[in-house]
């Protein structure tokens, strides 16, 4: 369990309640978003964060508003975690104009600078060489903010993150590298596809290297507070491996998943999922009746209902748009 | 609640999805996440849950049948629970809205994407077209674009250039031997012909054959007249506010004002509140709407007709409007005028009332959405205040292209357009 | 307007120190570029001005800067990514088309990245295959990228100064046999504005579109024909995308011939491109087809003597138009 003795801070009952709430509405939206595609609104294609939400909370949990975030196609999670708005979100994955993007970015794009959100990107370790540019140009600006790149293990087989936390390093760029290891690349088991071990390959690079359990926000929290505070005081980068799971296929059409048991996503779902297990820990450590969370699921339901409602009446991007922002 | 279970999207571009088999029969009792159906798409075979527990309803879709993405195949009810008799939301789960373009009469007709394409681009109705198979292929259309174009007689080599001055000058091409690649003819073979025919012996008639400006103008207009479909629309306005504001103009400022200068800065600021107005129809069906106010004037020279370009005529003053009218006039008399005087524009004023013209059907200039005919003011008896009264009278026609335009939204701009002119201090708001 | 004569390479170098002291924001990354002042010598004491922090020698990792330079031009930096040759762009077309090209319109106008990838293109030094090649085509076909490749010292300064400026991703091409060439620029500040081609000689009998270094063989090759009663105009479009088309097709039409040459390859080339342009815009005007020189469709060869057969020249323009104006 999260935060069993030894000597931890004790139980902020208000805090969790917040990560609580904050998980919850990704899981919702998530449900939302599935809902919205099976029933053709959806065009295109989409990643769901489900299983995963403890990485995004728990790390962003510890950001300022002013720092900066690099996505992956798997990320709305991340999105919502850093800020962004319900509706905006609904209307960008539905392809209307009051999307985050204009309906020009879609599911796997989206950004939003006014929460530090430098987009959601479509190749898997191209993001990571971004946020060491926003890690290089915060310190070229002399502000203390830090970049966070969020990827998952498929990332570590491109070379672009190697580049990026070699001059990372070098430079003392203020970057976290979040590895959102889901035991999957796509379609594929990751032992098949990663040799050695991965904080080694962090390690390498003398880069601070650190594993935490993906599953527990607590502790995601606790790790990432520990390396943005350190990267934050010019110590430079480090490497944060959180284990997790995605409960779902690799895109909602991914239904049979040949690739892997449902036993072994049940274990999962059942032992350690991150909602169930930090309500838990809200009843047993915080004496938090469990009515409160009953009754703030069902505020996060009707906020995700009222949103989606409102982003499937708006209106489409008009065709007179497609030729908008080529250029600045 | 009654939960529905659907067909779902399982993929890009997935319109519907085969039902396999059903692993439950109408009425059985179900636990949420028993597998009830098994579906296929053309890349998946996968057994749908049931969303909740409950009993079987009614089966509404049969094995082997397509169903369409996001269609109910049957409903898990509560006890004591009907099946909804008709889905409050089918609106709602109706798939991916299908583009208006796509619901033209057009649509019903079988075709290939390819045929689809090219019978547009050559401005053909599918339906028109007889199909060899089944549905119109690309060879369909061909055929029946070869049916309808009368096979050329076999054109004698030219460079374009050569072309365009034969036609403009009459010359025969099979009549010129070409001094180009296997005979071509080029410009060079064509100087000493280009000077006018000798007169004919009908002593009744002159052939003149115009300059190349004339040509021009008169292709032009021609393809315009015969392709764009115009309508017109007429208001007659009270010129009295517009005459005692070129009048103050004149007292004011040493540059001359005239009246199509005023017109032009009505015009601009009118064409801002109404940009429908300012906008061009494009050949693959959409409407471009332009963000510069470029005003043209048609002006009439010795050889054909020019309209050099105000540009950003509502970013400019009256007495800017005037200068540049002014050196645009002048230039365009003395054949001086610049390339770039005569592009860009974005709407036209015609103005024939110094002739005494009261009224006209001016022909747009492509792609200009429309055009603006100005007749003469006229001094003229007219009720004001339940009095007879003399007023200075003119009459505005507007041409438009009826394919970027309809009769409501340019009766809008035409009366944005009168209140101003009647009224210029309007413009100040 | 008092003018001083300068190298090409002094031209660059005199642009990016301005526009390094008249913003703060302006910084270079690339290999070798600090204290051997890059691998062409046309940047040497550059960094004692500015110090390491703004002129950043990077390891040899051409993506992984490309990307930093994403990241820091989206967060308010304007960096200049030298990548010493352009065959190494290669390496860099991830960020440049899938990250650079396209964050504005997938963000909906939100997000620009103002970044120069300034290289280099042209044959002639025997370099061989793998450091001869001019690849700007392959960013041409880029929307959302814009793409240079200035003539001479005076464009190559006020067009990379408006490069540096303009807030969009800028691929900045130049040859690099023209560094040591010299030519006139005004002693006082200028910009020479990005899309506007420039007529570098006037005539009536044919058009010869030229970019880069061809610009001078097709002058040179204007001399000739002027000795042959041809008056040959010569244009250089000087950004190859977006092009001024207004310009070419004007001239085309008065000349009734266009030729155009580019040290790309032809197949699939700029020179496809812009004599599609020509014979689009200007084909009722013209009396001839329009031709196309580019470099041959071979990789470079090393041998001197195979080397300069592969480039257009001014003997096999003069010939060529020679036969356009019917006088071969």
């Amino acid at each position: 369990m999260a935060n069993e003795g030894n000597g931890g801070p004790p139980p902020d009952a208000e805090a969790w309640l917040e990560l609580y709430e904050r998980m919850f509405r990704i899981r919702c939206f998530e449900e939302k978003a599935n809902d919205l595609y099976v029933r053709g609104h959806m065009p295109g294609i989409t990643h769901l964060y489900i299983g995963e939400e403890a990485v995004a909370v728990g790390v962003c949990s510890v950001l300022r508003p002013d720092d900066y975030i690099t996505s992956t196609h798997r990320g709305h999670g991340h999105c919502l975690a850093k800020g962004a708005d319900l509706y905006h979100m609904f209307a960008e994955l539905l392809g209307r104009a009051d999307g985050y993007c204009r309906g020009k970015g879609g599911s796997m794009h989206i950004a939003d600078q006014d929460t530090g959100n430098l987009g959601a990107n479509g190749i898997v370790g191209g993001s990571t060489s971004i946020a060491a540019g926003a890690g290089l140009s915060a310190k070229l600006r002399g502000t203390d903010q830090v970049a966070v790149a969020f990827f998952g293990d498929g990332a570590l087989g491109q070379g672009q993150l190697y580049e990026s936390m070699n001059m990372a390093r070098l430079w003392r760029l203020p970057v976290l590298y979040v590895c959102e290891n889901n035991l999957y690349g796509e379609y594929t088991p990751n032992d098949q596809t990663i040799a050695g071990e991965i904080l080694d390959r962090a390690r390498a690079f003398d880069i601070a290297a650190q594993e935490v359990d993906g599953q527990n926000v607590l502790a995601v929290q606790q790790a990432a507070q520990h390396l943005v505070d350190r990267a934050r005081a010019g110590q430079g980068p480090a490497f944060l491996q959180c284990t997790t799971y995605r409960y779902r296929g690799h895109h909602v059409g991914d239904v049979d998943r040949p690739y892997r048991s449902p036993e072994e996503e049940r274990a999962w779902e059942q032992n350690r999922d991150p909602l169930r297990n930090l309500r838990q820990d809200l009843t047993a450590q915080t004496r938090t009746d469990p009515a409160v969370m009953d009754q703030l699921e069902g505020q996060v339901q009707t906020e995700i209902e009222d949103a989606a409602d409102q982003a499937l009446a708006a209106a489409a991007p008009p065709a007179t748009e497609v030729g908008l922002h080529v250029y600045a | 609640m009654a939960h529905d279970i659907i067909m779902p999207m399982l993929g890009m571009n997935q319109d519907t999805g085969t039902l396999v088999r059903w692993l439950k029969a109408a009425g059985d009792p179900v636990a949420q996440g028993d597998p009830v159906i098994e579906i296929a798409t053309d890349k998946i075979t996968v057994e749908l849950e049931a969303p909740a527990a409950g009993r079987l309803s009614t089966l509404l879709a049969a094995e082997g049948a397509e169903v369409p993405v996001g269609q109910a195949m049957a409903y898990i009810l509560a006890e004591g629970e009907e099946m909804p008799s008709k889905d409050p939301e089918t609106g709602a789960l109706s798939p991916l809205d299908p583009s208006p373009a796509a619901l033209s009469p057009d649509s019903r007709v079988e075709a290939s994407p390819v045929a689809r394409r090219l019978a547009a681009s050559h401005g053909l109705n599918l339906s028109d077209i007889p199909a060899a198979g089944g549905r119109i292929g690309r060879q369909d259309v061909e055929a029946h674009l070869a049916r309808q174009t009368p096979s050329a007689s076999r054109n004698p080599l030219a460079s374009p250039k050569a072309r365009r001055m034969a036609r403009a000058a009459s010359v025969d091409l099979a009549q010129v031997s070409g001094s180009g690649p296997e005979g071509a003819v080029l410009a060079a073979d064509l100087e000493d012909r280009t000077s006018p025919p000798p007169a004919r012996a009908t002593p009744a008639t002159d052939t003149i054959v115009p300059s190349p400006k004339w040509q021009v103008m008169a292709q032009r207009l021609a393809e315009c007249w015969r392709t764009v479909p115009h309508f017109h629309l007429s208001r007659t306005a009270d010129a009295t506010q517009l005459q005692a504001w070129r009048q103050a103009c004149r007292e004011k400022y040493d540059q001359r004002v005239t009246v199509t200068d005023l017109l032009v800065k009505i015009l601009a600021a009118s064409l801002r509140e109404h940009p429908a107005l300012n906008a061009s129809w494009q050949e693959e069906g959409a409407i471009l709407r332009h963000q510069e106010v470029n005003i043209g004037l048609a002006v009439a020279v010795a050889d054909g007709l020019l309209v050099p370009v105000i540009r950003q005529a509502d970013h400019r003053s009256v007495t800017e409007i005037a200068v540049e009218r002014e050196r645009l006039v002048t230039a365009a008399q003395a054949d001086t005028l610049a390339m770039a005087d005569l592009e860009g524009g974005t709407f036209t004023v015609t103005n024939l009332g110094m002739f005494g013209v009261e009224r006209m059907n001016p022909i747009i200039k492509p792609p200009e959405a429309a055009i603006l005919g100005v007749g003469a003011i006229k001094e003229q008896v007219t009720p004001v205040e339940g009095q007879p009264a003399i007023r200075p009278l003119m009459d505005l026609t507007l041409g438009c292209d009826h394919r970027a335009l309809e009769g409501a939204t340019v009766s809008r701009f035409l009366q944005t357009f009168v209140s101003y002119l009647e009224a210029p201090l309007l413009l100040l708001d | 307007m008092s003018m001083r004569r300068i190298s090409f390479g002094d031209a660059i170098r005199e642009a990016i120190d301005e526009e390094m002291a008249r913003d703060s924001q302006v910084f270079m990354i690339g290999e070798d570029i600090g204290a051997a002042g890059s691998v062409f010598k046309i940047f040497t004491g550059l960094q004692d001005t500015y110090g390491p922090e703004r002129i950043i020698d990077s390891p040899i990792s051409e993506a992984g800067i490309a990307g930093i330079g994403v990241g820091a031009a989206i967060t308010g930096m304007r960096p200049i990514v030298d990548i010493m040759f352009g065959d190494f762009t290669t390496m860099v077309m991830d960020q440049m088309v899938n990250q650079a090209a396209k964050t504005h319109y997938m963000s909906g106008g939100k997000l620009t990245v103002p970044m120069v990838l300034r290289t280099t293109m042209g044959a002639g030094r025997a370099s061989a295959a793998q450091h001869s090649q001019s690849l700007h085509a392959w960013l041409s076909h880029v929307p959302g990228v814009k793409v240079v490749a200035p003539s001479t010292p005076r464009d190559a300064k006020g067009l990379l100064k408006s490069a540096i400026r303009d807030d969009n991703p800028v691929a900045f091409f130049e040859d690099k046999m023209m560094y040591a060439w010299p030519g006139e620029v005004p002693d006082t500040e200028y910009l020479i504005p990005l899309g506007k081609g420039d007529i570098k000689r006037e005539g009536q009998d044919i058009t010869i579109v030229a970019t880069s270094s061809m610009v001078h063989e097709s002058l040179s090759a204007a001399e000739t024909l002027a000795s042959l009663g041809i008056a040959a105009e010569v244009v250089d479009p000087r950004t190859v995308s977006p092009l001024d088309t207004e310009l070419l097709i004007a001239s085309a039409r008065k000349t009734s011939r266009a030729l155009v040459v580019d040290e790309g390859c032809q197949q699939y080339g700029v020179t496809g491109e812009i004599a599609s342009v020509i014979a689009d815009g200007a084909f009722y005007y013209l009396d001839a087809p329009v031709k196309r020189m580019g470099a041959m469709d071979v990789p470079v060869p090393f041998a001197p003597s195979l080397e300069t057969v592969t480039i257009p020249d001014a003997a096999g323009i003069v010939e060529m138009a020679k036969s356009l104006c019917g006088k071969a």
